[in-house]
């Protein structure tokens, strides 16, 4: 394996706030309707991530398209205008959701309701961590590509999928059980040479996890004996 | 770019404890077992794999690990330092329904997925619904072509369970009685198990993965759409680098539901000047959901390498004329490249692009070659 070099281009990888709900309502301009719980706590750190990103223009503020456009909604139950802007997301860009965890949540519910009787189709969809990707491309304007995955060690899946990169990704980990983690990194891979002089200069210091980086690092390095490295 | 191959396949299905079974089967398969669902009037038709014959009571975790390295076995000589990609979407809901003692978590789940293979390689989970099997195998060959492994063994893993066949059942997908692909009187889909295994490699074999995509839409949650369609066949064949008149059959999705038959159907007549011969394997397998993308490739590998042929080709009386599409009646000849599609939950969307080469395979594997 070669040396690659990222940009990060935004990074969200704080514990989420007590009202993360409330939150995410204001983030979207509406509540999310349907969706499981893990699915809205990956929202919520996918958007605060790309609200993060240095890349909004100004000028491209736009109050996304939710499942039900804001301007749709009745004004009595209208929530407030998002005091957020949220770009749309190129589809060239692919997601990656690690979880170790995943849907276990709604999955729990679900058996619960199919002891009884058949499940209601909306808790059993919620089963499926597929409905984030779906959610996701609903708000941003995305249709490219992504799944969610579990490795048996997850360092080492970080260090596969930054070798397996294709230009520009959005790399997650979700989970909400044991305690609630939605922790976003958007990276590009660098066009430079990774010999080149620009990045020999940096500072890299090693860590443990893309995920555990620095929000203040603009550099991300994976070497050839699988480490990782940040550099502001 | 580094070449990868499909270097063994392996399956276990309601067709047979392997692929020659399977192919024994494929003239008169057998009919489906009929499953009833509480909350549900009617029992509703599920493809089992039919018991394991030494077995009287086993766990869900025994079955489990008995089918997968049934299929591991199949697939041929496989290294165990590589990589193990995992595609299933209902995972070990079996287990916990059963009150078995199971992973609490799914990294735990992997490293008891390894230990059934004595696997010392990474182990990874990928899900993407019913278009996991192909997105594993896209996803492992990226992982070879980069150096972090050497090669890979995909295993399609999806078996019986009641929350399954419940909540499909809640969203009335199911057909009361029978998947009928592309026809009028389609109405909905049959599930069914299936354990499978696909072996990739740099060694040249008969198959090259030239190619893939997965597009997700948005715009509904359980349907295909027509747009997703036809960029997912643009990009597979972009990064197959072939064109479309190249393409010399597809093994399409064709599960016997009423709107996404349509969809795909309408995607495919609005791509090709001139449709390549179809072919669909769920009135054989059911819809093995997680497992279908590993299952149905095996299955079509060992098709075409035996050169038998199902014909479901359907007549004027049956077939959903307005679709503008039906299935081949005989094995397309001289065939170089085939496209492998599944659609998903979510609104996934993924195609691979199999190239023919002309490698002999008879010195890389033991088991059934691909």
């Amino acid at each position: 394996m070669q040396t690659k070099i990222f940009h990060i281009k935004a990074c969200h990888n704080l514990p989420p706030d007590p009202n993360w709900r409330e939150q995410l309502i204001n983030l979207l301009g509406s509540k999310p309707r349907r969706l499981s719980s893990w699915c809205e706590l990956g929202m919520y750190g996918a958007l605060k991530c790309l609200n993060n990103s240095e890349q909004i223009p100004a000028s491209d503020i736009s109050l996304f398209a939710t499942t039900l456009p804001h301007a749709a909604i009745p004004a009595t139950t209208r929530l407030p205008t998002p005091q957020i802007p949220i770009n749309r997301l190129s589809s060239e860009v692919s997601l990656r959701v690690f979880s170790e965890y995943g849907t276990i949540a709604a999955t729990r519910s679900a058996l619960g309701q199919a002891c009884e009787y058949l499940p209601m189709p909306f808790t059993f969809m919620q089963t499926q961590p597929g409905q984030l990707f779906n959610a996701l491309g609903t708000t941003l304007g995305w249709h490219g590509d992504g799944y969610s995955t579990t490795y048996e060690n997850r360092q080492q899946g970080e260090v596969a999928l930054l070798n397996s990169f294709k230009q520009s990704a959005l790399l997650a980990w979700v989970d909400e059980e044991r305690e609630l983690i939605s922790r976003w990194i958007w990276l590009e891979e660098a066009t430079l040479s990774p010999k080149a002089n620009e990045f020999n200069e940096l500072k890299w210091q090693v860590v443990e996890s893309i995920f555990q980086t620095s929000g203040v690092a603009r550099w991300l390095k994976v070497d050839a004996t699988q480490h990782i490295f940040a550099a502001l | 770019m580094t070449s990868v191959y499909i270097s063994g396949v392996g399956l276990v299905s309601s067709m047979g404890a392997n692929l020659g079974e399977a192919l024994r089967h494929l003239y008169n398969p057998p009919e489906p077992e009929q499953r009833s669902i509480r909350g549900l009037d009617f029992p509703v038709p599920y493809y089992a794999i039919p018991p394991i014959a030494s077995a009287t009571a086993i766990s869900w975790h025994e079955r489990c690990e008995a089918l997968i390295r049934q299929v591991a076995a199949e697939a041929g000589n496989i290294s165990n330092t590589g990589g193990l990609y995992l595609a299933s979407s209902s995972l070990n809901v079996g287990a916990m329904e059963a009150g078995e003692n199971h992973a609490k978590s799914l990294p735990d789940f992997l490293t008891q997925l390894g230990k059934m293979l004595d696997w010392q390689g990474p182990v990874v989970w990928i899900n993407t619904a019913c278009t996991s099997g192909l997105n594993a195998i896209l996803a492992a060959e990226m992982a070879i072509q980069s150096g972090f492994i050497q090669d890979a063994l995909i295993i399609g893993l999806e078996l019986e369970n009641n929350l399954t066949l419940a909540g499909f059942a809640g969203m009335q997908l199911l057909s009361p009685d029978k998947a009928r692909p592309f026809a009028t009187r389609r109405s909905g889909l049959v599930l069914g198990e299936a354990v499978a295994a696909i072996a990739l490699s740099k060694q040249p074999s008969q198959w090259r993965i030239a190619g893939g995509a997965q597009v997700v839409d948005s715009s509904q949650v359980s349907g295909a759409s027509t747009t997703a369609y036809q960029a997912m066949l643009q990009l597979t064949l972009a990064r197959a680098k072939i064109m479309a008149g190249q393409i010399g059959l597809i093994k399409v999705q064709a599960a016997g539901s009423v709107p996404n038959d349509a969809v795909e159907a309408a995607a495919l007549c609005n791509f090709f000047s001139r449709v390549p011969p179809l072919l669909s394997l769920k009135t054989f397998l059911g819809h093995t959901l997680g497992a279908s993308g590993a299952a149905e490739l095996a299955l079509l590998l060992a098709i075409l390498e035996q050169q038998q042929w199902p014909n479901i080709q359907l007549d004027v009386d049956t077939l959903d004329v307005s679709l503008g599409v039906n299935f081949a009646a005989e094995l397309p000849q001289q065939l170089q490249h085939i496209l492998v599609s599944n659609l998903g939950f979510g609104g996934s969307h993924t195609c691979i692009a199999l190239e023919h080469t002309a490698a002999d395979t008879c010195s890389r594997s033991q088991g059934r070659r691909a």
